[in-house]
Formats: C-alpha cells, structure tokens, sequence
C-alpha cells in the first residue's frame, strides 16, 4: 500500500513554497486527466454475448459485454463480405446496446460488434434474420427452453440436439421458460449458466424472448419478497425486452411481461413469479399484468396462433406438485381461465424438470382428482400425427376456437424429479427421465410441437389445425 | 547548476510525493490484497484451462486394453485437480455456483424442499470413472465431463467483471481454505481413489502464503511467524506425500494447527477478521478447539460457554435438566427422555432399539447418544426435523415413545408451584411461559450442553502428548486416512457437519444391512430419508451421527445392527452393503474395500476409544 513520503526539506522554504502550488496544480490536472475516460489502452475484451434482442420486421438490439469500458459499433449488411451500414455508441460502456432500425422484413443480415477501430467479433457465423411482418403467414422455427441454466451436461446435449435437429433450418427466434441460471440468478450464474452454454450459437444468430422464473428472483443481499416486488435482478440488467411494443402486441411498459409476433404467432411472455404494484401477481386477475393480457388477447384475435409462455405450470406432478404448491394452484384457479376465454392455442411452462403435455383441452380448474377426461378434453386424440391409432392433428376453426394444449418443458437444463402421483392425469405424455426443449415449427394453418431429447430422439409431438 | 540540480530533484520528490497523495486519496478504500489476489486467480485460470485441455486430450484416448492411456490419464487429472487447489480459495469463496461443477462429491445433491436435484460432475465423477474396472468403457462418458470442465473454464476470467472482493472476505476466503485442508484433503474427501490429497494440501497452502504476501510486514512478530508456519507446512508437506503413511496427527499438532492459530491471530490483528460465510467462531484458537464451532449457531448453549451465558439461560439449562427426568411427559407417568438416554449409558439405552411405550415392543431405530446431539441442522436419523426442539415435541407426542398429550403435559405442569417458578426464571420475559415450545427449548438448552470436549482426543490435541497411546494415534491417522472415515464423520465433531462451513449436515446411503452375518446378509427394510422426503436418492439415507463417545453406545447404526465397533469397521472395510454384495443402488458410500489389516481395524477402533468423555459424576 502506498504511504505519502513525508519529506521535509529545511533548507529550501523558499522553493518549496514556489512549488508546492505549482506541482499540487499540476499534479491536479494530470490525475484530473487520467480521471477522465478515454478509449481504453489496454485490448478491450468480449466477455459475453453478443446476443439478439428486442427483434422486430423492421429492427433489432445487439448487446454484448466486454471487460473494460470501451465505444460501440455493429457493423452490419446483407453480405458477410459487406458489412457497409454500422451503428455507433461513443459512450464509455462494458455493457452495450446497440439498435439497429430500418430494417427490411425476415431478412438475414451479417454483422459485426466492437470498438470504433477494433473488431471483437465478425464472421460468417454472426448474422441474424429480422422477423416476419406481424400478421404475415409463413414458415417459422421457434425453440423453447426451460430451466435451462445449471451448466450440465444435459444443457449441452439438449443445445446440441436442437441444432442438430434444425440442421440446416434457421430459427426465427427463441423463447425461455424462466429458471434460466440457477441457484439464484446471480449476474455470475448468467455468465457461467446460460451466457457461456449458448455464446457460439442460439445467442449470437437467434433473436431470444426470455420470462423469468422463481430462480431468477432470488435476490442473495435481500431477500425472494424484495426481488418479487422490485424486480431488481441480474435478469432484468441482462435482457432487454418489447416493452413499447416494438415487436408488435400492446406495449407493456414493463420488463416483466410483454408480447410479440412472429409473422401470424403472437406470443405472450408472462411473470408468474414477481408483483406489480407490489401486490399482485399473475395468478390476481384485478392485477395490472392480467388486465394488460386481457387488452392484449382482445387485440390480436387477428393473430393465426396465439401462444402464451410463463414459468409456473397449472397442471404437473414432476419434480413440484401442483396439487400442493399454492401458486400452481391459483394460476390453476384463477388465471388460466384467462387465457382459455380467448382461445389460446398452447401454453408453454416450465418449473417442474420434465416434460408434461396435455390433450387439447378446456375448463380443469381443480386438483389433480377433478380432472375427468369426457368433460376437459375436446379432443381424445394424442395430436401425434404419426400415423398411430387416434393421433389426428387438434383441429380448430374460427368459430370454434377454443381448446389449449398444455406443455411444460423444463428440462433443458435441469432433469428430473417425480411427486408420488407422477404423471398428474391431465397430461397425455409426461417424461422425466429426459433432457429435452421444444420446437414450434409453423406453417400457415399448421402448427407441428416436437420435443427434442438430450440424446436426439424426439419423443412426443403434436399437430394442430386451424381451418 | 548545483540550485537547479537540487531544483530538479526537489521537484521529482515533491512530484512523486504528491502523487502519492492524489494516489492515496483517489483510492482511499483501495484493497490492500484485491490486486495481488486477482493476479493470482488469472495466473491460476491460465494453468488450469491447459491443465485442463490436456486432461480432455488423455480421456479422449483411454482404452481398456492399454493400461498406460488410463495412467496418463489419472495423471493428467491429478495435474487438473492441482491446478484447481491454487483457484479454489477464490472460486469457493466468492463465485461457489459457477465452481461447483469442477470438485463437488461425485453424489447427487437434493434441492429440497423440492424434488429437485443436481447431478454431479467434474473431477470427481472423472475419478470414479477412471478407476472403475474397465475405463475405456466410459470414453464417451469421460469425453462429456471434460468437455464440461475445458468449455467452463475457459471463461472463469469473465467471472471477474465488476469484482470487488474486500481485505476481509479474500482473508477469509484463504482461512476457509485452510480449515479445507486439515478437515477435506488431508482425508480423501475430494479424492478418494487418487490419494492426492496430501499433494493437494501442498497447493493450498503454497496459494494461501502467496495470497497473503501483501499483508505480510516482515518487521511484525506476529507476521513473520506466520510466515515461518506457511514455510515449515509446506515443508512438511513437500517430503511427506504418500496418503497412506501420512502421519495426520503430527502434521496437525505441530504445523496445520498451529498455522490456523497464527493466521487467525494475525488476520484479527489487522483488523480484517470479518465472517460472512461459515458458523465458524474465529476468535476461537484452531478448529479443534471446543469454541470453534459454537453452540450458538444451532440456538443453542454450549458448555463452554455456559458459565458466560446470562442468568435466565442457566436457568432454562437447569430446568431442562430437570424436565429431562421428568415423567409427567409422558401418557402414562412412567416415561422420561431418561427412559432411552440414560446418562449413565452415555445418554443412550444399549438396546438394539428402544422399548416402545407399550413395554412390549421395540420403536424402529436406535437411540443414538444425546452428546453433542444438538451440534446438527437435522435431528433423528431420517433427519425429519431441523433442531433439537422440533425433535423433543415431537418425541413426547409419538405415541410409541413417551405418548404424552401436549396439553395434558402442560396442564400438569402449571399444577406445580416449583414448575411455575422453573419457567418464570428461565423465560423471565414471557408473562405466561409455561407451554411447550418453552418446555422443548429449556430441554434443547440442556442437551445442548452436552458437548464435555475432554476426552482423551481432546486433551491430546491440547498439549497432552501423554493422553492417547501409540495404537490410539496410528487409529487416528487412518481415521482420517486410509480408512476415509474422516471423510464423512467430519472433524472436529466427528459428526456430518460438512466442513469448511459447518452450514448443513449430510446424509448417506451406506446399505447397512438387517443383520450382522455378513457371508448371509439380509436387506435393512428401513427406507431412511426416503420416507420423508421420497426421492430415490434417498433411499436408505441416513444423518451421519458423532462417533464421539461411540465406544459407550453399543450397539450401532440406525437399526442397532452391529454389536461392536470392529463389526463396524469392518463394515465399512468391506464396502459396506453394496461392497457385501447386498443390492443397493444408491450407496454413497464407496463399495470398494478399504484394505484394512486386522491391526488397522483394531487401531481405528482404538482411536475412537479415546473419544470418550469424561462425564460429570452428578446424575440427573
């Protein structure tokens, strides 16, 4: 540690009250200069990212981290060998955010990210392609992943086998099931859980639209309740998200819940785990983020397919209970009645480390004993599509549009766990045994969801019509 | 020239002087260790990455067939598992999560309260796979955990994004590393099969001097002994390697101990002793002292902190005393805790398992002793409640044990005056303190005393050289080593408190069997854990007790199966259940056998001999 040299020199007053000011001034002014930031010396470092975010027809968010406080610039263009549009940032930041706006329609762009005069990253494999026009039909890839943070194997191979299974297909974007790094959702748990596994792939060519889970609401100075109320996490520092309703869908004005299209799917992502107002959550339907889905929903009937996403599951027996847990309970009772009054087409949760799916269905709101096939289920086929006995695709009309399918995927990280009364009776297919994410792969009037397992089997599907 | 000279160099000085100022303003909470201590950490990341990518290089070559791919291999995992010792200060300490896949025990860790888990990886898992008949057939398996380990590492720099580590917490981050060495490595804890641990011990300790250097002042006393303990440790360390003939005792009682009692005194010199992440009292000398882990961290009261305590505690240990051989607790007024945990018995019974309240027939499992009881985060031995007053409640209710209606208790209770006045004196701040959570606490507060710290193990280590003969000693070494006995049952308490954070008590799948003929062994029936907490990992698990004071409570585990200690050891010597060819999927302990001679099991046996206390001869 540095101790300031006191030095005292007799003979030499005179000099020294010359000097003193002088070199104190001087002194000043160097440090004041060295204060002040400028580019960095030393070579600026990408710790994380970069990542897609807040994606719309017509832009996109880039952000990355790099170790020392550095200006931004995306390069970007239709060509990898023809980056010839950028954006810049001159602020000094380690955490950026670049938009890029626009952009033409369900286009792929190349890009590159870093300083004005360095690059940090930029080749053939960073691009990435705007979404479709809000409303417009086409052929969409959307992957889902639940409770995928706990840097596992299992992690790995659910990544791999996803890739491996679009092969040379393309997602148009990807969606979190919340409890996305465990055990707290530390901003060190980030890096290590979920920005590190996807870095060379999903994060840096595929817009992704995450939702928290209770796991990202833990708040290790504090405390779960402070987080809840506050919403002051690492995931809200990591993601941006459509708050205004850039990517289509009402605005939200909040980072907690917000919706999107992709082309004719309109998505929902809901927090099930955090208050508004300090008081409400999702499961209190008089609460401001219900009474926003309400506007929402009544908004986009246009849409082909509606689908809402949200972390806590109404029906499961994995590895929670929601028979037991009281807040599977009430999003049971209260809420999901919600969704099924406007005819939401899939529910996608996570939570419970499996894989559950229902039949298509309407009107279960009680314990797992209540459930009774002839009256839940408007349809008795599994929806396989397989060519297997009773697998018909789930058909929906206009005028009977209601009718959900239930899905809980959460095990893209995390694996297993069964209650005593595993499977829960409303779920057709339940497997807890393995790793797996799901894909959503749209075209037009057809809705096809496979689970993709750890080792590249994938082990339930189903189809769904809208005539 | 010579004004201008002395100008010139005046004006350097005053230059340098001032910038020393502007400097030592600027960064007025600057850490003294922050810098120096990073600088390690990235120098240590380095090693381990390419330490790292040569261990994936060797599995990915192993094969069954060819004995020198799987010795490259384990030596290459040796080389990684080094490389970690001179990160894991830093990586346990501050970024725990994102560490714990490279050196976490080679079990699944439950999250309760949900049935949710966490498959283990790393180190550990690489180990048993390379030790197990036929490597090669685990390639693939080998191939995924070091891909795990190389992709994870190699952004553990990235960890250091806004790191601002305190004085106080890298201090103690090095302490935790040092209470590691002497309870973990040093017994096979995190390497079973590669017996590195003494070599690993080395690591530590050489990271720990180096992290300490810009806090040393060569000119202090107290610093530079520090020093000269850092210097004969690693000495000591650096010649004497060979796990199995590792003489424990000595290297405890003359260098690690003593090491502790220097660091400790010295990080509470400077003024940095804070403790934000163990039960641990730091104040306390070494980790042997009976102060180290304070009673106080389980609410309750220690005995030796007892006579310090303020008068109303002492009141509420005396009128546990006294309930304690009471029979008003029970249905039929016959009944006391006495009944099962007879002081004269070492607080237990010597049965099998106990007399039931029926008089007729026997509870489910053994009434373990009372000593040291209250020095866990889990009571009974499925673990179903979290302290000592759960457990009292919930004995007297059970209607095979006391049987004793909560109400009727306390009815009977406030009937007596001298009652009346116990609990008034113990509980002076309650206006009507006579009810059952009370009653259960005052019992707590006695059994919680009961932690007399003076066998002959004790006084030993406390400068008795006299107090444990030689049999006695070579038990402990192998205690601690060879016999990896120490690797669960944990010093100091020799209990499942798991070091260095003393926070949690584990559980283990050991497969004790229903009887004691081990050519034909029957499955124990007694699902453990599971039939609390019904997840498959926890079948057949159970809390691991003290073995202090274990050569008085004959006979032993959960079922009271073995009738003596070496039928014990033996156990464990052979493999346990799954070791003797019992089916037990889950066993967490080690099914290989432990290669003890007759002599060695005889010695370990010896050793816990002399963890006997001294009672006090006062019987309630």
């Amino acid at each position: 540690m540095y101790r300031p040299n006191h030095i005292t020199y007799k003979d030499c007053n005179k000099i020294f009250s010359i000097l003193v000011p002088l070199v104190m001034l001087f002194s000043g002014i160097a440090i004041a200069q060295k204060k002040e930031k400028g580019a960095p010396a030393e070579p600026v470092k990408l710790i994380r990212g970069p990542y897609l975010q807040v994606a719309s027809s017509s832009g996109i968010q880039i952000r990355w981290r790099t170790d020392l406080s550095a200006r931004s610039q995306v390069r970007y263009g239709t060509s990898p060998a023809k980056l010839d549009q950028s954006v810049q940032d001159l602020k000094l930041v380690t955490e950026h955010e670049l938009k890029i706006e626009g952009l033409k329609p369900l286009t792929k762009y190349y890009y590159s990210i870093g300083g004005l005069k360095d690059t940090l990253q930029g080749d053939e494999q960073n691009f990435f392609t705007t979404l479709p026009e809000p409303g417009k039909s086409g052929h969409y890839r959307i992957a889902a992943f639940g409770d995928c943070g706990d840097n596992s194997i299992n992690q790995r191979q659910v990544k791999k086998e996803m890739l491996s299974y679009l092969g040379a297909n393309e997602l148009n974007a990807w969606i979190l099931l919340g409890d996305n790094a465990y055990q707290d959702g530390t901003d060190a748990e980030y890096q290590t859980k979920f920005f590190n596994i996807y870095k060379d792939d999903l994060l840096k060519k595929y817009p992704l639209f995450p939702t928290p889970g209770n796991h990202d609401y833990h708040d290790t100075d504090l405390s779960a309740k402070y987080a809840q109320e506050t919403h002051e996490t690492a995931y809200y520092q990591n993601f941006s998200m459509p708050t205004k309703g850039e990517s289509g869908g009402v605005p939200s004005h909040t980072q907690a819940f917000y919706s999107f299209d992709v082309g004719n799917i309109h998505f929902l992502s809901l927090d099930s785990y955090g208050k508004e107002d300090k008081a409400y959550r999702l499961y209190d339907t008089i609460g401001p983020q219900v009474q926003w889905i309400k506007k929402d929903l009544a908004a986009n009937k246009n849409k082909g397919w509606v689908i809402a996403f949200w972390h806590h599951p109404p029906y499961t027996m994995g590895s929670h209970n929601s028979d037991q847990e009281e807040e599977l309970v009430k999003i049971r009772e209260n809420f999901i009645q919600v969704i099924e009054r406007a005819g939401v087409d899939i529910v996608l949760n996570g939570h419970s480390h499996g894989y559950e799916r229902s039949k298509l269905m309407q009107g279960h709101y009680g314990m797992e004993n209540t459930f009774d096939p002839k009256k839940h289920n408007i349809s008795n086929s599994s929806g396989r599509n397989d060519g297997s006995g009773n697998s018909a695709p789930y058909t929906k009309t206009v005028k009977k549009n209601n009718g959900t399918v239930y899905v809980v995927s959460g095990s893209a990280g995390k694996l297993g766990g069964k209650q005593t009364g595993y499977p829960h009776d409303a779920m057709y297919f339940s497997d807890a045994d393995h790793g797996g994410a799901c894909l959503l792969d749209v075209q037009d009037n057809r809705l096809e969801l496979k689970w993709i397992c750890a080792d590249g089997v994938v082990r339930d599907q189903f189809t769904m019509i809208k005539e | 020239m010579k004004v201008n000279k002395l100008k010139m160099s005046l004006v350097t000085a005053l230059w340098i002087t001032c910038l020393c100022i502007f400097s030592s303003l600027k960064t007025a909470d600057q850490r003294i260790g922050l810098n120096h201590t990073i600088s390690i950490f990235k120098e240590g990341t380095a090693v381990f990455g390419q330490s790292l990518l040569d261990l994936q290089q060797a599995v990915s070559v192993v094969d069954g067939q060819d004995k020198q791919t799987i010795a490259n291999a384990r030596a290459a995992l040796k080389r990684s598992r080094f490389a970690y010792k001179r990160i894991e200060f830093f990586m346990d300490y501050f970024f725990e999560s994102s560490g714990m896949i490279y050196n976490r025990p080679a079990k699944v860790e439950v999250d309760e309260p949900y049935m949710e888990y966490q498959e283990p990886s790393g180190f550990q898992v690489i180990e048993a796979l390379l030790f197990e008949d036929n490597p090669g057939g685990h390639r693939k398996a080998l191939m995924e955990q070091a891909e795990l380990l190389v992709s994870s590492a190699a952004d553990l720099n990235s960890l250091l994004y806004g790191f601002d580590g305190t004085d106080e917490q890298i201090l103690e981050s090095v302490r935790l590393e040092l209470v590691k060495v002497i309870t973990l490595s040093i017994t096979g804890y995190d390497a079973p099969e590669l017996k590195t641990g003494v070599s690993e011990a080395f690591q530590s300790v050489d990271v720990i001097k180096n992290v300490l250097t810009p806090y040393l002042r060569p000119a202090e006393s107290t610093d530079s002994k520090l020093c000269q303990s850092l210097s004969s440790t690693l000495a000591y360390l650096e010649v004497h390697t060979d796990f199995d003939q590792f003489d424990r005792m000595e290297f405890l009682t003359l260098y690690a101990l003593p090491l502790q009692e220097k660091l400790g005194g010295f990080i509470r010199e400077r003024g940095l002793e804070a403790n934000y992440k163990s039960i641990l009292n730091y104040k306390a000398g070494h980790i042997f002292s009976p102060d180290a882990i304070p009673a106080a961290a389980f609410n309750g009261i220690g005995a030796a902190d007892l006579g310090t305590r303020k008068h109303s505690d002492q009141m509420k240990v005396a009128l546990g005393e006294r309930l304690f051989s009471e029979k008003t607790l029970s249905g039929n007024l016959k009944r006391s805790c006495i009944s099962c945990h007879n002081p004269a018995k070492y607080f237990s019974d010597g049965l099998k398992t106990s007399v039931a309240f029926n008089e007729e027939s026997f509870v489910k499992r053994n009434a373990p002793t009372l000593l040291y009881a209250g020095f866990q985060y889990a009571q009974f031995w499925d673990g179903r409640v979290k302290n000592l007053n759960e457990q009292i409640k919930e004995v007297i209710a059970n209607p095979l044990e006391m049987n004793g209606d909560h109400k009727i208790v306390m009815a009977a209770l406030k009937k007596s005056a001298s009652y009346q006045s116990a609990f008034q004196q113990a509980f002076p701040e309650v206006a009507d303190p006579l009810n059952m959570d009370n009653l259960a606490g005052a019992l707590a507060s006695y059994i919680s005393t009961l932690s007399p710290r003076n066998s002959a193990f004790d006084r030993y280590i406390s400068g008795d050289r006299s107090a444990m003969n030689t049999e006695q000693l070579n038990g402990f070494n192998l205690f601690m080593g060879k016999g990896q006995c120490g690797s669960c049952h944990f010093a100091p308490l020799f209990n499942g408190l798991i070091p260095p954070l003393y926070k949690r008590t584990e559980f283990e799948v050991l497969g004790t069997p229903a009887n004691a003929d081990f050519d034909h062994l029957l499955a124990d029936q007694d699902s453990g854990r599971f039939g609390f907490f019904p997840i498959s990992y926890y079948q057949g698990a159970f809390k691991t007790p003290t073995i202090r004071n274990i050569a008085q409570t004959a006979p032993y585990m959960h079922n009271g199966v073995f009738p003596d200690l070496e039928k014990v050891v033996e156990f464990y010597n052979q493999g346990g259940g799954a070791g003797l060819h019992l089916e037990v999927p889950g066993q967490t302990l080690s099914a290989k056998p432990l290669n003890l001679s007759k002599k060695e099991v005889q010695e370990i046996v010896a050793f816990m001999e002399s963890l006997t206390d001294k009672l006090a001869a006062k019987l309630p």
